[in-house]
């Protein structure tokens, strides 16, 4: 067995944007992913199908993410744009280089259902891949278990797996998954070391982030302008511009939810500053969910703060400014922001920023 | 007890789309289309879709999903499907012949319950959407006979109502014309023009070996038990005379020859017959493209 790596990066920052808008605790996708992995290799002693299992279980339902739905939206329109929710994560999946290839069919078809009801093909039988029927069968008894409302033990919530037998899901799969549980009734959800590869960690959080941007056509490209300008800004200050555009690719985490407000305040208004403040916190709380980017977390959390309630880290400060300079009307950007210098802003970072943007003229 | 082969082909929806969507493909028509819930899902995706096959429960159920827009069942509609009606007689033993062989003595009555109250439905799209919710019930209980202690027991109009509402949820409408048909290959692709031909070739017995679910449901939906949709198939181009390759070859190769004026043609495979599928392709079409997600799915494409 080897170490996940790839779980511990970008696939893992993934898998909590899945849990995210699917409104789950988060981890749910890495322990899913466990789960699904133990019992392919209970299943078919396969090493490969336990890859692509333990990577369709992480990325499941990271699809949510290009499902955009107004509040209101009625019952009907919300059940058409979550049957597609699997498609667009089998296209990311599929995207995303060095997966497993399968993984994507694994993410598409994990909520087919045996009878032919699921989503989003209403595959039926057979027709149905075993390994992502099998992703069903773990997503269900792992929702059973922590069901916010009613938590399950886990035999009870192999009752609630059992009920959908011959419905949801091939009885023959249940009765192994049964025979599965009952032989490891612990450690079931502790990672089994599935060989994942690494993803490219700049690509790959640069597409997420970029899904993320695309959900409102407001933030549409942000991500990838405040890496440009957080870098530049890095390293004018002496700082690590690749890690400074990390951070900012990392602050499009704050609206990976479902309910997250359309947001149209002046930037520099105490109204967009609740708001930020509400969005760094969800981003810093996402990171800190993988361990490869729970480094960076303080950073997220910090950079809703003023330079005048004493912050002293720059990457944060950094964030803050090229944040409210993008939302800025770029005629305007100039003034606004030197006169924010010292209270809204570190005014070091600011004059920085403003002899950037006289050099580019 | 009766045989459910649990193989059976996966077309999905999802995948067309995929394939259409790279390639401008935004109509499609597919003249052995079966259960359409591929037609729907592209359907559901903007695209016009065309289907038709000489089951005719395949038909009614695109009628359902494919040509219907709008039609819902209310719950007093369902109510009057599943329930049997006071003051009405219903010919309960019109399934008699299958009591005690594939369902009980309630599960059969229910049969000619069900297949009373459908017939007397008002449009053919609640019709559709009856008889495709119903063939769940119909499929839930053979399933149950071979696993009677794995599955739940749900009393027969619960589950059918269940069904029947589960089926109705995907009415949608993609403002565009779409169609079904009872009518063999040659008269689908005669009748209507789209930008893709796809079908998926029957297995070289596949009139002979129908899955018992499929026509048992036709049986049900013409009120004959003893109904034997071999027949159907026999004078067709993949019936009793497809059994060796070079008959079964010129069957598929009469069915592209019939897509002809399509600009693509979409032939479904998978690995260990893609071959043969590409090379009668490539003998139709100029430019051929195989595309090959998994062993179970393979794609001809041809263009014109």
């Amino acid at each position: 067995m080897t170490v996940p790596v790839g779980a511990d990066g970008a696939l893992g920052l993934y898998s909590a944007v899945g849990d995210a808008f699917a409104g789950r605790r988060l981890g749910f996708g890495r322990r899913r992913a466990a789960l699904v992995a133990r019992f392919a290799r209970h299943r078919t002693g396969d090493e490969a199908a336990a890859t692509a299992s333990w990577t369709a279980g992480a990325l499941a339902e990271i699809g949510l993410v290009a499902v955009v739905l107004p509040p209101d939206a009625a019952p009907q329109t919300r059940l058409l744009s979550l049957a597609d929710a699997p498609l667009h994560g089998a296209r990311i999946v599929a995207a995303l280089p060095g997966l497993p290839a399968h993984a994507a069919d694994v993410v598409r078809w994990h909520r087919e259902h045996h009878d032919g009801t699921g989503i989003p093909d209403r595959l039926r039988w057979d027709g149905i891949p075993a390994d992502a029927a099998a992703l069903g069968i773990a997503h269900a008894f792992l929702e059973a278990v922590e069901d916010p409302a009613e938590p399950r033990d886990p035999t009870e919530a192999l009752f609630t797996v059992a009920a959908e037998s011959g419905r949801r899901f091939k009885v023959e799969l249940v009765r192994a998954f049964r025979e599965f549980m009952l032989g490891a009734p612990t450690g079931w959800d502790v990672q089994p070391g599935a060989d994942v590869p690494a993803l490219g960690e700049d690509a790959a959080l640069a597409g997420l982030a970029g899904h993320i941007d695309a959900r409102d056509p407001a933030t549409a490209g942000r991500s990838e302008r405040l890496a440009g300008s957080a870098a530049t800004l890095a390293s004018r200050l002496g700082l690590e511009p690749a890690r400074a555009a990390r951070l900012a690719r990392l602050l499009a985490l704050g609206r990976a939810a479902e309910t997250v407000p359309h947001e149209a305040f002046d930037p520099l208004s105490r109204f967009a500053r609740d708001h930020r403040a509400a969005e760094a916190a969800r981003a810093a709380e996402l990171a800190a969910a993988v361990p490869g980017y729970a480094a960076d977390a303080p950073h997220l959390a910090a950079s809703a703060a003023w330079h005048e309630d004493g912050n002293p880290d720059r990457y944060a400060a950094i964030l803050g400014l090229v944040l409210a300079a993008d939302a800025l009307p770029p005629l305007d950007a100039p003034r606004r922001l030197a006169a924010a210098g010292g209270t809204q802003f570190d005014p070091e970072i600011t004059r920085a920023y403003l002899a950037g943007l006289g050099a580019a003229r | 007890m009766i045989d459910l082969p649990a193989r059976t082909r996966r077309v999905s929806g999802t995948r067309l789309l995929d394939l259409c969507r790279e390639r401008g493909i935004e109509s499609l028509v597919d003249p052995f289309m079966g259960v359409p819930m591929h037609l729907s899902v592209l359907k559901r995706h903007g695209l016009a879709v065309h289907g038709g096959d000489l089951l005719e429960w395949f038909v009614r159920a695109g009628e359902g999903l494919v040509v219907n827009d709008f039609t819902i069942l209310r719950d007093s509609e369902v109510a009057e499907v599943v329930e049997m009606l006071p003051g009405r007689i219903y010919p309960t033993d019109q399934f008699r012949a299958w009591e005690g062989v594939f369902f009980s003595e309630d599960q059969a009555r229910y049969l000619g319950v069900w297949y009373a109250n459908v017939h007397a439905l008002r449009s053919d799209g609640q019709t559709g959407l009856a008889v495709l919710g119903l063939w769940h019930v119909l499929c839930h209980w053979l399933l149950k006979a071979r696993h009677p202690d794995e599955m739940i027991d749900v009393p027969p109009s619960e589950l059918a109502w269940y069904y029947i509402r589960e089926t109705e949820r995907w009415v949608v409408t993609n403002g565009k014309r779409n169609t079904v048909r009872r009518a063999d290959f040659a008269t689908t692709l005669g009748a209507v023009k789209a930008d893709a031909v796809y079908f998926a070739p029957p297995g070289r017995l596949g009139a002979r070996r129908i899955d018992a679910r499929v026509w048992m449901w036709e049986a049900w939906w013409q009120g004959d038990p003893y109904l034997n949709v071999e027949r159907l198939f026999r004078d067709t181009v993949f019936g009793g005379r497809t059994s060796d390759d070079g008959s079964y070859e010129r069957a598929v190769g009469e069915v592209l020859s019939a897509a002809g004026e399509a600009p693509y043609v979409i032939v479904q495979s998978n690995a260990k017959e893609a071959e043969r599928f590409e090379r009668l392709v490539r003998a139709q079409r100029a430019q051929v493209e195989v595309v090959a997600p998994n062993a179970e799915e393979t794609y001809i494409i041809g263009k014109l």
